[in-house]
């Protein structure tokens, strides 16, 4: 479990993937401000504090929501596109990470808004360089919405 | 009254009486002269053909020695034709008179006299026919014209009326594309405009060897269509005749005639003509029947204008059942077309399903693979052999491998899937661009690169900067280790086609597995040796192929190799073919 706020939101269904991803977060030692959510139903819930989530104050958002597209349930364009149609999320920075380089999907993202659309490289080097990279960027170089 | 006043008054009336008779027969002599006197032959006979009297005209035209000797006898046996009679009586059926009426008549000497005649029904209270009287013209001497002249001018108008009849019959059916309209307008158009008694149309079915026909004027011609109405080629009828010999036929007069069909639904026909429908001059389709009502109506002369006219026919059917099987076929094409488009999408679906479930899927085990032996190496190192830290280096190269397997994998099948857009290229400009992006390839290596003056081309830029960069990398990697590498990029014409050229002095190939070359997976040179997949080249030719063109490749072994392609002329076209 987390202590202090949440600042990044991974939405992650495969575990291996989710412990890499962590693996490269270590580094920075921000591992203990992630909450990891298995599938699309999960992250809205977590977002809209829905649920399980239910104590949660949507004021109290992530500031970044890594989100890969094919997951159980809602898969993630869905939650992309609840998260950017709704005025009180739609300030929340996504970035999809995802092992598609299909256009369809990076098209699709765009159109629905995402921030940024990564693809895991299968060369864990590059994989551990592009999570810290954009880690790095969307917490302490980008300037959230106030 | 007294006795005598009554007596008188009776005088009186027989006087009147007597004189009333003499009057009726002066009256009565009169006319019986009158009758007699007459030119045209005048009769009166019963339904049952006794003649109740006829005038010296008759006897004379009939060459009767007196009146008693023609009154003797009964009409039936004076009429040729048998059905003649018959004819008129059901005309009558429905008319108070029929008029001129032509039929040939025995004459008391046995000859014939050809009489035209006009007849009525004199029917009692009851409606019954009580008589026929009718009148008599002799028109034998008639039928042959007196003078040549005459004759040349009635026979030229005669043939005159039946050339304007044809033409306009044959301009008429010239544009009709449907062959069952075609054939039911023709045979009205010919009957009106001739002025038949009957018009039918056969068609030969080759099957069974029958003439059917399709089409046929007035009620008896729905009626015969209705029955299925069809004649044997080569059977006893005009048309069996007609069909069997691809020759037309004349019978001036169907009495006379040994072939013809006795068809109860045209009582009134006394000429016909067979007419068979030839195609291309001497096969034959089909015949049209023409008949008539008159007896003799047709000249061997018509036959030739008829004929004329049938050829056009024949044609018109010809053409339009032709147009039949074009649209046929292009009905029959078009479904096919769509049923092979809704199975290629079908497959194209599954296609993209499958690579779409490939590009999430697949690569995330490999992913672990890498990222866990990496992890292990960095993390435990001091805890691993040096045989386990190069297995676990063996572990990542190959999930690399696959990983970029994958990718080529994906991009090759997204090349079938993605949308060609062709625009003026200039090819040169291209193949420098992509040798500024492979510069690195060049580090540390001596490298003479020359791009020749291209022809510029029509092709998806897009996907040419593809082939590009697989030949480019290509005759980077396979000249290696030369000395000084050679690479030019150029053209000539092949076959009436620009092909262009990537060349290089590399390793080159032996040619014996030159058609191996251009198939995915498909690699000639060892893995240690020369890195790659072996999807490269099969990209190439999957992107030339979807321009049209053609690709191919000339080496020798360790004497440089060079890859053509060419963006038409291949005759492959993966596009157009679906």
């Amino acid at each position: 479990m987390t202590s202090g706020p949440v600042e990044i939101l991974l939405v992650e269904d495969n575990p291996y993937d989710e412990e890499l991803t962590m693996h490269a977060f270590q580094e920075y030692n921000l591992t203990n401000r992630i909450e990891v959510v298995r599938d699309g139903a999960e992250a809205l819930d977590f977002i809209f504090c829905r649920g399980a989530y239910a104590h949660r104050s949507i004021q109290n958002a992530p500031k970044l929501i890594l989100l890969d597209l094919k997951l159980p349930k809602v898969d993630g364009l869905e939650v992309l596109e609840q998260v950017k149609s709704d005025p009180r999320t739609r300030g929340i920075p996504i970035v999809v990470l995802t092992s598609s380089k299909e256009e369809r999907d990076i098209v699709e993202s765009y159109r629905l808004g995402v921030n940024s659309y990564i693809t895991k490289p299968v060369d864990f080097e590059q994989f551990t360089h592009a999570v810290q990279q954009l880690g790095l960027y969307w917490l302490l170089l980008n300037q959230p919405l106030p | 009254m007294t006795e005598r006043e009554s007596l008188v008054r009776l005088e009186q009336r027989v006087a009147e009486l007597e004189r009333a008779n003499e009057e009726l027969q002066r009256s009565e002599a009169h006319y019986r002269g009158l009758f007699d006197r007459i030119p045209t032959g005048f009769y009166r006979a019963t339904p049952e053909g006794r003649i109740l009297d006829a005038n010296l005209a008759l006897i004379e035209i009939l060459g009767y020695p007196d009146r008693e000797s023609l009154l003797a006898v009964n009409v039936m046996d004076i009429y040729t034709q048998a059905g003649d009679r018959q004819r008129w009586q059901t005309l009558l059926e429905n008319a108070e008179s029929v008029s001129d009426f032509e039929a040939p008549m025995y004459r008391h000497d046995g000859t014939i006299a050809v009489v035209r005649s006009s007849v009525r029904a004199v029917r009692d209270d009851a409606g019954q026919v009580a008589y026929y009287e009718g009148s008599v013209e002799d028109i034998s001497a008639r039928k042959e014209p007196e003078t040549e002249h005459e004759w040349l001018l009635q026979t030229l108008s005669h043939q005159g009326t039946l050339l304007r009849a044809a033409a306009d019959v044959s301009k008429a059916i010239s544009t009709i594309l449907n062959p069952e309209e075609l054939m039911d307008r023709t045979v009205n158009l010919i009957q009106a405009r001739f002025n038949f008694y009957y018009v039918g149309l056969f068609l030969v079915d080759e099957a069974d060897g029958y003439a059917v026909l399709h089409a046929g004027t007035g009620k008896a011609g729905q009626q015969m269509l209705a029955a299925g109405h069809k004649l044997e080629v080569g059977g006893s009828s005009m048309i069996g005749w007609c069909t069997a010999r691809g020759k037309a036929r004349i019978a001036l007069d169907v009495g006379e005639e040994a072939i013809r069909f006795d068809n109860p639904a045209l009582p009134l026909t006394r000429s016909e003509m067979a007419l068979p429908l030839l195609s291309r001059g001497r096969f034959c389709i089909g015949a049209l029947t023409v008949q008539s009502s008159e007896a003799a109506a047709f000249r061997s002369d018509d036959i030739a204008i008829l004929q004329t006219m049938a050829d056009q026919l024949a044609i018109a059917i010809e053409n339009a059942r032709l147009y039949r099987r074009v649209e046929n076929y292009a009905a029959e094409l078009e479904d096919r077309v769509a049923q092979r488009t809704a199975e290629l999408e079908a497959a194209n679906r599954e296609l993209e399903a499958f690579s779409y479930s490939v590009s999430h899927d697949l690569r995330a085990p490999l992913r672990a693979m890498d990222g866990f032996s990496r992890i292990l190496i960095k993390k435990h190192q001091d805890q691993l052999s040096p045989e386990a830290a190069r297995y676990l280096q063996m572990i990542q190269e190959n999930a690399q491998q696959m990983g970029q397997l994958i990718d080529d994998l994906l991009s090759f099948s997204r090349l079938s899937r993605q949308v060609l857009k062709t625009q003026p290229v200039a090819l040169a400009d291209l193949a420098r661009q992509v040798l500024r992006e492979l510069d690195y390839e060049r580090e540390g290596r001596a490298v003479e690169v020359t791009v020749g003056d291209l022809p510029p081309c029509e092709a998806d830029p897009a996907l040419l900067k593809h082939v590009l960069v697989n030949l480019l990398t290509n005759a980077f990697k396979f000249t290696r280790q030369r000395e000084v590498a050679r690479i030019e990029v150029g053209h000539r014409q092949v076959d009436g086609w620009t092909a262009y050229f990537v060349r290089d002095n590399g390793v080159g190939f032996d040619m014996q597995y030159a058609n191996k070359l251009f198939g995915v997976f498909q690699r000639l040179h060892r893995a240690e040796e020369y890195e790659g997949t072996g999807v490269g080249l099969a990209i190439v030719q999957r992107i030339i192929h979807r321009h049209g063109g053609r690709v191919w490749a000339e080496a020798q072994v360790e004497e440089g190799a060079s890859f053509y392609f060419t963006l038409g002329g291949g005759g492959c076209n993966d596009e157009r073919s679906g």
